[in-house]
């Protein structure tokens, strides 16, 4: 019964090769997409650990691997949330590193001018002046 | 039964309301755990005073990830993706929370450095009036010990110029027997003495000289008042000499004043007739003699 219309059968035939285009470039597209985020998740993980990270840091690693190992075996979806998962883990790492390392010389600055003012306060009282 | 039935009617119509306010279109039909606490987190980052003042960035991209997820939730309820959706927004909100306490701590530290130069300088300050304090005290010490030292030198040298104590001050007694003649000379005997007297005022340059005349009580008053400012004046005139300004000595003529013994004998008129050299305080005063 087909195979008696022709115009059907290319207009099947049409159909077909517009599908097979349209996922080809869908599939090119999350592919495209996944490589930009497996390349960010990377720059991020390595940023981590050039801030000294250590909290995450471990976490975001294990990911990107993971993430990697997964768009080797072609599973994009699941490397794609894996790299993305990978990145905020190593920004919060890296970002937390870098607050640590804030408070820690906000409590240092300000120990050190608690002490400059019981210098003055000592310097200032008559009673510290010799005798 | 009869009474029933508007009821029951009623009943059914509630329950179906009821129905249609649970459906997705609202609100999810039933609640997912990780979106959950993504949302706990993401508001307490929200309420976060450093969050809001340092990242807000940081902030809004948590709360968009968050909606994303509750959208992709209300749409279709598949919990592997919205649990990854949910990590991403629970995750930006915790970088949201650190980068607001990262940048806090930062805004510390530059006010504390500001501060800190101001209280290093304010310590420097002090230190600094301490140390020219302490040294000051300690040239004021030296100052003093050695201004003691002079002193007591100088009661030691006019003792060895047989200097006697009176209120006045130390002096020393020419005795009549170092004069001779009218107008009265001073004898050679006296020399040694006025001698040792300049050399002790050139050392002490602060120090001024009364010389008293006196005689005994013999003859008018008048006489013996022009008699013993002839000779205090010879003694002034011998100190010049020697190199003493006159403006550092004070001439005082006091006559038959003041006898030092009986104007009765002959020796005690002797005594009577005399110079007394007076040395001054060291501001250069000599009390005026009085009883």
């Amino acid at each position: 019964m087909m195979r008696a219309n022709p115009i059907r059968n290319r207009r099947r035939l049409l159909a077909g090769a517009a599908a097979i285009l349209v996922l080809a470039l869908a599939g090119c597209a999350t592919r495209k997409a996944l490589d930009t985020q497996l390349a960010s998740s990377r720059a991020a993980v390595e940023q981590a650990r050039i801030s000294g990270a250590r909290s995450d840091y471990t976490a975001a690693q294990d990911k990107l691997a993971r993430a990697a190992a997964a768009a080797q075996s072609q599973d994009n979806v699941l490397a794609l949330r894996l790299a993305e998962e990978a990145q905020v883990d190593a920004e919060l790492a890296q970002v937390k590193a870098n607050a640590t390392r804030a408070v820690a010389a906000a409590t240092e600055v300000e120990q050190s001018n608690q002490a400059l003012r019981g210098v003055i306060d000592r310097a200032a009282t008559p009673a510290g002046v010799q005798q | 039964m009869k009474t029933l039935r508007p009821t029951a009617c009623l009943l059914a119509i509630g329950m179906t309301l009821a129905a249609c306010r649970s459906t997705p279109t609202a609100a999810p039909a039933y609640r997912n755990a990780s979106l959950d606490n993504a949302a706990q987190v993401v508001s307490r980052a929200a309420g976060d005073a450093n969050v809001t003042q340092y990242a807000p960035g940081e902030l809004q991209r948590a709360q968009e990830a968050l909606r994303r997820a509750q959208a992709a939730w209300a749409e279709k309820p598949d919990p592997t993706e919205t649990g990854h959706l949910a990590y991403l927004a629970h995750q930006r909100a915790a970088i949201a929370i650190e980068l607001g306490a990262q940048r806090a701590a930062e805004q510390k530290i530059k006010a504390a450095s500001a501060e800190r130069a101001q209280l290093q300088a304010r310590a420097r300050a002090l230190q600094e009036a301490q140390t020219a304090q302490a040294n000051q005290h300690a040239m004021q010490r030296q100052n003093q010990a050695a201004a003691e030292q002079r002193a007591e030198k100088l009661v030691a040298d006019m003792k060895n110029l047989q200097a006697q104590n009176s209120r006045r001050g130390l002096y020393i007694t020419l005795p009549d027997t170092d004069f001779r003649g009218a107008p009265p000379q001073l004898r050679a005997d006296a020399m040694p003495v006025l001698d040792r007297l300049a050399a002790i005022l050139k050392e002490h340059p602060e120090r001024k000289v009364a010389v008293e005349g006196y005689t005994d009580s013999k003859g008018n008053d008048e006489r013996n008042l022009e008699l013993s400012e002839e000779r205090a004046d010879k003694v002034r005139d011998a100190l010049v000499a020697r190199g003493v300004s006159p403006g550092r000595i004070i001439v005082r003529p006091l006559g038959e004043e003041f006898p030092v013994a009986s104007n009765k004998s002959s020796a005690g008129r002797q005594l009577n007739r005399r110079v007394e050299i007076v040395l001054s305080d060291s501001s250069g005063q000599v009390p005026e003699r009085r009883l």
